[in-house]
């Protein structure tokens, strides 16, 4: 099956910039939500996906389109985030709070109704899903973002991060077990009328 | 997968839908494709640049063939003038200018021995 991107790509290996400007506009949030995924900070994501744009800019002559350019820029974008996390690992995550180690699980009572407090309560889980996924590795968390947001195969992956099946679908179990130990007790609760 | 599995999944998809949904993604992502896709100016073009350096030499060559002010010996010793400038009160070497109304006067005087104290 033919790259759908193949004569962009073509143009783009040339030196044609407004048609690397054009798969730039294509693949941007692509981009962006793997470096996201794994590094949990948005402006981290930004200056991630402009570093993988940069990259792919530098070396796009060299790409031989065996493959399609989509899977090749997976590639780079899911590498170049895990290498980012891991110099900032030492690091606390820029978004977490100082009273974070002290804070005791926060019961969210479960409302149905629509309105104010259906945000207010989907803004708390988004808050408690951050928090839980920092406290995953950013190798667990490429294996999520991969599988659970752009839905690659476990063979995808495991060529991607030049890893074994086996190990992807560990990460990922592990990762999911993490999240649901985390959220499990947040999403529970009475209804409230 | 559970129902509590498949939940998470669609919360977490739902975190980053969210995530990239925000107004600052798109503006950063439209702002990084029109990087590449500005062309330089044109004076940076090649061709700009070649008539600029050939400008540049023009300039140069024509600079350098203009005629330069030539020394000119009096006869006799010049009139009295006011000294306006001292570059040197000490060592072996002193300079002053005059811009006399008719010759401008530069004199250097160059003690080889130094100054006697």
């Amino acid at each position: 099956m033919q790259d759908p991107d193949h004569a962009l790509v073509h143009d783009a290996k040339n030196g044609n910039q407004a048609a690397f400007g054009k798969l730039v506009n294509l693949y941007y949030k692509m981009v962006y939500a793997i470096a996201y995924g794994v590094l949990n900070h948005s402006e981290a994501a930004r200056d991630t996906a402009q570093e993988v744009f940069l990259k792919v800019f530098r070396e796009i002559r060299n790409f031989e389109q065996k493959s399609k350019f989509k899977t090749w820029l997976y590639r780079i974008a899911v590498n170049t985030a895990i290498d980012e996390a891991r110099k900032k690992r030492p690091l606390e995550s820029l978004d977490r709070r100082d009273d974070q180690d002290n804070e005791k699980p926060v019961f969210i009572p479960r409302d149905d109704s629509p309105g104010p407090r259906d945000l207010a309560y989907q803004s708390e889980l988004r808050e408690v899903l951050k928090r839980a996924l920092d406290e995953l590795s950013p190798e667990h968390r490429a294996v999520m973002v991969l599988r659970e947001f752009q839905d690659l195969s476990y063979e995808e992956i495991a060529e991607m991060l030049k890893i074994e099946i086996g190990t992807v679908m560990s990460r990922l179990f592990y990762a999911r077990k993490k999240l649901a130990e985390i959220l499990s007790p947040k999403m529970g609760g009475t209804k409230t009328r | 997968m559970s129902e509590g599995a498949e939940e998470i999944r669609q919360i977490y998809r739902n975190y980053l839908t969210e995530e990239l949904a925000k107004p600052e993604v798109s503006q950063a992502g439209k702002r990084l494709a029109a990087s590449f896709s500005v062309k330089p100016a044109v004076i940076f073009e090649p061709a700009s640049c070649a008539a600029l350096c050939l400008l540049a030499a023009a300039f140069f060559f024509f600079y350098q063939i203009q005629p330069r002010p030539r020394a000119v010996i009096l006869p006799d010793a010049p009139p009295p003038v006011m000294v306006k400038k001292v570059f040197s009160r000490t060592g072996s070497t002193m300079v002053y200018q005059k811009n006399h109304p008719d010759i401008p006067i530069t004199v250097i005087w160059v003690f080889p021995g130094g100054l006697a104290k």
